[in-house]
């Protein structure tokens, strides 16, 4: 009977001080190893996804320098003069004015993109304007006709309006 | 177990052998020994069980640990950016190469929808929303050129409406005005 006391009291000790922490220690470290599992799943399905990007960013960066040109991080208005003033003479029509404005548009503001506005004035004969309106629309630096304005003039000659914009980062 | 005595009423020395009844009791001293030791047993097998799982799980879990930071440290941050960067780049000049609107191509088109004897002296072209507003000033030589003209407009599948201006008759030729609401689809 004094065994069976003492075992029974060993026994309610053993559960109270060993058995039950060790099985919430091992509840808690089950919890842990399932969640440490989980991260390291999605860390592989990312590395994974990662390396998946890294190959088709090695195909793209060869476009990148193209990107920069198209739209470039800074207005580089003396690249558009340049660039518009080329594209004229490309087309043999007289560039008759050329005014730029800088504008950060509230529309595209979230993208983080900013517009140059141009206003151009050009005058030739139709297959000048032909010409100049297919280089603005092929031009690596994306120009953006919105609105054009084309009259015949006395001289036979067109006098065509153009309000385009351009973009930058 | 089993004691065997022998018969003394047979009477010819021979007997026989029948088994003596022993008491059964239920023994509860050696009920609470053997209770005792199992209950002892089973702590203790429940201690080792736990011990040993906790170790186990231990092991996994700096095995796990371990796995996570070897994909932390394999990570190229300047890469990732450079890929976040180039990513966002693309979508944005996707975007805008999607949008992009050549008016040549509104020139060539307008150059196939002129009638006989009609002259376009000015033209406005706008891109607003999905269409684009055009305005045309015109000169015919007669009514029917602009009939014609008007007509040309009408079964194009290019235009959505069209409405005819004034017209004003200055004796050497009519001028007239168009205004068209066209597909910008036609400038991509």
């Amino acid at each position: 009977m004094k065994l069976f006391i003492i075992s029974i009291l060993i026994a309610a000790l053993s559960f109270f001080f060993l058995i039950k922490p060790y099985w919430e220690e091992k509840i808690n470290l089950t919890n842990e190893l399932i969640e440490l599992n989980d991260v390291l799943s999605k860390k592989i399905a990312l590395q994974n996804k990662l390396s998946e990007l890294i190959l088709r960013y090695n195909e793209a960066k060869q476009y990148e320098k193209n990107i920069n040109l198209a739209v470039p991080n800074s207005p580089e208005e003396e690249n558009l003069i340049a660039q518009i003033d080329a594209i004229a003479a490309n087309s043999a029509v007289v560039l008759k004015s050329l005014n730029i404005a800088k504008k950060e548009t509230d529309k595209v503001k979230s993208s983080g993109i900013k517009e140059v506005n141009l206003e151009i004035k050009i005058e030739g004969n139709l297959s000048g304007i032909e010409k100049f309106l297919e280089l603005i629309g092929n031009s690596l630096r994306i120009l953006e006709v919105s609105s054009m304005n084309i009259s015949y003039g006395e001289n036979g000659l067109f006098d065509v309006s153009i309000i385009s914009k351009s973009f930058f980062e | 177990m089993v004691n065997f005595i022998q018969d003394a009423k047979s009477g010819d020395g021979k007997g026989f052998l029948v088994p003596k009844e022993s008491k059964r009791g239920f023994n509860l001293s050696l009920f609470f020994r053997i209770f005792s030791i199992a209950v002892l047993i089973i702590a203790a097998a429940s201690f080792l069980f736990l011990f040993l799982s906790i170790k186990s799980l231990n092991n996994k879990i700096s095995s796990v640990k371990a796995q996570i930071d070897d994909y932390e440290t394999a990570r190229d941050i300047n890469l990732e950016t450079s890929i976040l960067n180039l990513d966002q780049k693309i979508k944005l000049f996707s975007n805008l190469i999607n949008n992009h609107l050549y008016f040549k191509k509104f020139v060539d088109w307008l150059k196939t929808e002129v009638a006989a004897n009609v002259k376009f002296s000015n033209v406005k072209i706008e891109a607003s929303g999905t269409d684009l507003k055009v305005s045309i000033e015109a000169a015919s030589k007669s009514y029917a050129d602009i009939s014609r003209q008007l007509a040309i407009f009408s079964n194009s599948n290019v235009v959505k409406s069209y409405s005819l201006g004034q017209m004003s008759n200055s004796g050497n030729e009519i001028k007239f005005s168009v205004n068209l609401n066209i597909s910008k689809e036609i400038l991509k």
